[in-house]
């Protein structure tokens, strides 16, 4: 892919070799001794489920981008959606499990604020409550560089993209939309 | 993203993307200094000793993410598996 060989992934589409079953309720492992995790008893599997995928993906976004002690975080989780007609996509990730984990993981790592970006209000409540983060409910404030601006004078010190963070905003963006072009994201690269 | 961080900021992207972007702000990426980080896919094996430890100390409870099998509205929202 992209010039070099990947890895073959459990469950993520020919794109990484047709290995169906990521999620699967039993799954056969090649290489075992390699690519499993003894998982000890006192660990349910509620606890240890997450470890195949989604934790170390939003630990790896705080980590790999250096979040460091002090810093303001920004998670930018939404989905494809647009704020001006209310049309949403069914690819709706939101403020998800990465994007919570990821806030979690960098207030570990000693974040002083994070900040989550998306627009469901049950998410938003969840985020405030659960992960104990500020949110940014972007059908409110449209504008999100400049409300995070507003927040936090200067700028964040980190962003992470934990999501699709396709906004459409104009009818020239709905246009590349129905035409496939998803990542002409051309006004969200400017938030 | 670009224009949100601070002089020096640092951007990482670990969503799922293919192919190409258009109107991608080049300016504000040089100008302001932002480090611009593809993270790539997450390499599990790297981490999942160090996150499990996370996990047995308590610090970190992913049962809370773990809605569905609880099924209320609100959690059918958040959940992905």
């Amino acid at each position: 892919m992209y010039g070099t060989r990947d890895a073959g992934f459990f469950g993520y589409s020919h794109f990484t070799g047709g290995f169906p079953g990521g999620q699967a309720e039993y799954v056969r492992v090649p290489f075992g001794n390699v690519n499993l995790l003894p998982i000890p008893d006192n660990i349910t599997d509620e606890q240890a489920l997450y470890l195949s995928d989604v934790l170390p993906t939003s630990y790896h976004s705080v980590v790999d981008t250096g979040v460091e002690k002090g810093d303001v975080v920004g998670i930018w989780v939404s989905a494809i959606c647009t704020p001006v007609t209310g049309i949403t996509s069914s690819l709706y990730q939101g403020l998800g499990p990465i994007g919570q984990c990821a806030a979690r993981w960098a207030k570990l790592k000693g974040a002083s604020r994070v900040i989550g970006i998306d627009r469901i209000p049950e998410r938003l409540a969840f985020a405030k409550e659960k992960s104990g983060i500020e949110v940014l409910n972007f059908s409110k404030d449209i504008d999100v560089a400049k409300k995070l601006h507003e927040m936090v004078p200067g700028g964040l010190d980190v962003a992470l993209d934990c999501g699709i963070t396709l906004i459409i905003k104009s009818a020239h963006h709905i246009s590349e939309h129905v035409l496939l072009r998803y990542f002409s994201r051309t006004q969200d690269h400017d938030a | 993203m670009i224009v949100s961080v601070r002089k020096m900021g640092r951007c990482g992207i670990i969503a799922a993307y293919a192919g190409f972007t258009n109107g991608f702000n080049i300016g504000a990426l040089m100008e302001k200094g932002v480090r611009l980080i593809g993270n790539g896919q997450a390499p599990v094996h790297k981490y999942w000793e160090e996150i499990l430890s996370f996990i047995k100390a308590g610090k970190f409870d992913p049962t809370l993410y773990v809605c569905l099998l609880f099924g209320s509205p609100v959690n059918l929202s958040i959940g992905v598996f």
